[in-house]
């Protein structure tokens, strides 16, 4: 993909997960059964989409190095 | 060796070295205000990813944050999701910053505002406004050390002694050699306070509930209030969805403002290394979670401590620790506490004499560097003072100055992207914003569904920034370009 696609997946991607921990959206993932990972549901739900940010940051920057050298 | 002792000897060990570090680490910076404030320009990504991590948790996240987990349960989990909301626009902003810096020789976020926005009185509101912010965010940052020192020695050292004696260290270094220390002492600190987090956070839950599943599973069969979002409010009542999730937008929008964070974005020393440093940033955020886990740990202790911000010392010395991890557990609290102090006390002074000052004064080089020292130590006396008075809780207080600087946004997004933005503009827009924020937060009781006022703030900032600045006549195309298109 090029840089300009991994540019519009990183932004929709931290729009997205604005909305995933909050209001409504959040409201629905609300439950802390069944445990992840021995962590209740919502706070694995939050690390989800923080770890998520570091893997399409890394792919962004990946895109970045690749144009920067063509 | 009694424990006291062997605990007391480690602490002062951890700020003989963090003074050591900061001392040393200015010897390689030139003897300039850019020296001072943006370290000649020259971080590279290890200094980068400690300064802005070990910066931006401090002890509001070390202490407030189990302390949130221990009395408020799952609204803690709001501090665990705004960190990286707030430093991913700084992939695109931070290098666009940066260039500007280069480009003009800004070291301060007021610079670059009322370089594309000319007017003095903007550079005096900006000023104000990170003064007003930054003071009780440093009081958080005293609070937190004096009540680590005071609660591991049992009250042999009340938290004013405390306080006094953590922030003394931050002072040296920082007068000593500016930035340059900041960073390498929040490198050293970063590293301990992550380590210790980690540690205690897995530890804990284990050695009191037998893992962190059936920690887990004895709260929500005891408590399931507190495994509920939006969790409960200070007073142990359900907290609102618009609080929790106002507290979200404007916690991030507000990291992603912070002047002494901005700031650093003319310290790096190269492009590269500002995104590689917002990619690497959840890594440290994912901290949060044993941070968590250790004041979710408190839940089911039979004993209470008498505030919830002092959950993580009392459960340390309470659980039959040898001295030594006491010692080191200490350390960690002080590091998160120190990291963010020195880097707000250097921020704070910077920002007065070059946003406050200079516009209106012309100061020689050596003049300005000797009134940032001045304005340091008398930053530092303030928020001593207000840290002695326990009347808020430490990320009470820290949401309250979210609010504030939550209103440099729209002005700052202006400046590097808006062509048709105007001084007049930015200048109610910010007054207007202000003005809404420091009511709402006056007048709580106020608020529509609980929202956070630094959030009710940009609802009436961004339509005052948009008529005015349409309503007026558009600034010189050449003049914007430079900003705009870099």
């Amino acid at each position: 993909m090029t840089l300009h696609q991994w540019q519009r997946i990183a932004w929709t991607y931290h729009i997205a997960f604005a909305a995933a921990v909050t209001w409504p959206v959040q409201a629905l993932v609300n439950t802390p059964d069944p445990f992840v990972l021995g962590l209740p549901r919502q706070m694995a739900w939050a690390a989800f989409w923080v770890l998520g940010s570091l893997f399409v940051l890394w792919r962004l920057d990946a895109a970045r190095a690749r144009s920067d050298d063509a | 060796m009694d424990q006291s002792t062997l605990i007391t000897l480690i602490i002062f060990a951890y700020l003989a070295v963090t003074l050591g570090v900061g001392v040393v680490a200015g010897r390689r910076a030139s003897r300039s205000v850019q020296g001072f404030v943006a370290g000649d320009r020259d971080f590279g990504l290890l200094v980068m990813y400690f300064i802005t991590g070990a910066t931006v948790f401090s002890a509001f996240a070390f202490l407030g944050g189990p302390g949130w987990a221990y009395s408020r349960g799952a609204a803690a989990f709001y501090i665990l999701t705004y960190g990286v909301l707030g430093m991913a626009p700084w992939y695109a902003m931070g290098p666009k910053a940066a260039a500007l810096g280069r480009r003009f020789g800004f070291v301060t976020q007021a610079q670059l505002l009322v370089g594309r926005f000319p007017s003095r009185t903007l550079s005096a509101v900006m000023a104000v406004l990170t003064l007003a912010a930054f003071v009780p965010y440093v009081t958080i940052q005293m609070r937190g050390a004096g009540i680590v020192i005071e609660a591991v020695t049992d009250g042999a050292v009340p938290l004013a002694a405390g306080a006094a004696l953590a922030y003394g260290i931050v002072l040296l270094y920082v007068l000593t050699s500016g930035v340059s220390a900041v960073g390498w002492t929040n490198t050293f600190q970063g590293v301990f306070m992550v380590g210790i987090a980690w540690a205690l956070g897995i530890y804990l839950p284990n050695r009191l509930y037998g893992g962190v599943g059936p920690m887990f599973e004895q709260i929500l069969a005891n408590h399931p209030e507190l495994l509920s979002l939006p969790g409960l409010d200070g007073a142990g009542e359900p907290w609102s969805w618009g609080a929790y999730s106002t507290a979200i937008l404007a916690s991030a929008i507000g990291l992603t403002m912070w002047p002494h964070l901005f700031m650093k974005a003319y310290t790096a020393r190269s492009d590269a290394t500002i995104r590689r440093t917002v990619i690497l940033f959840p890594t440290f955020q994912l901290f949060l979670i044993p941070v968590f886990l250790i004041g979710f740990a408190g839940v089911m202790f039979p004993e209470s401590p008498e505030q919830s911000d002092f959950i993580l010392p009392f459960l340390i010395l309470r659980s039959d620790l040898p001295a030594l991890v006491v010692g080191l557990f200490c350390a960690g609290a002080l590091s998160a506490s120190m990291s963010t102090g020195d880097a707000l006390l250097h921020g704070a002074a910077s920002v007065a004499v070059q946003d406050g000052v200079q516009p209106f004064t012309r100061l020689t080089d050596r003049a300005q560097r000797l009134l940032m020292r001045v304005l340091v130590v008398a930053v530092g006396a303030a928020a001593y003072l207000f840290a002695l008075v326990e009347r808020f809780s430490l990320v009470d207080l820290l949401l309250a100055s979210y609010g504030i600087i939550a209103q440099f946004m729209p002005s700052l997004l202006s400046a590097m992207y808006w062509k048709r933005a105007t001084t007049a503009g930015v200048v109610w827009g910010l007054v207007a914003g202000s003005a809404v924020s420091v009511f709402f937060f006056r007048f709580p009781e106020l608020k529509p569904f609980g929202m956070h006022e630094g959030i009710l703030g940009l609802v009436v900032h961004i339509p005052v920034l948009l008529v005015v600045s349409l309503l007026g006549e558009a600034q010189d195309p050449d003049h914007v370009d430079r900003y705009v298109n870099v």
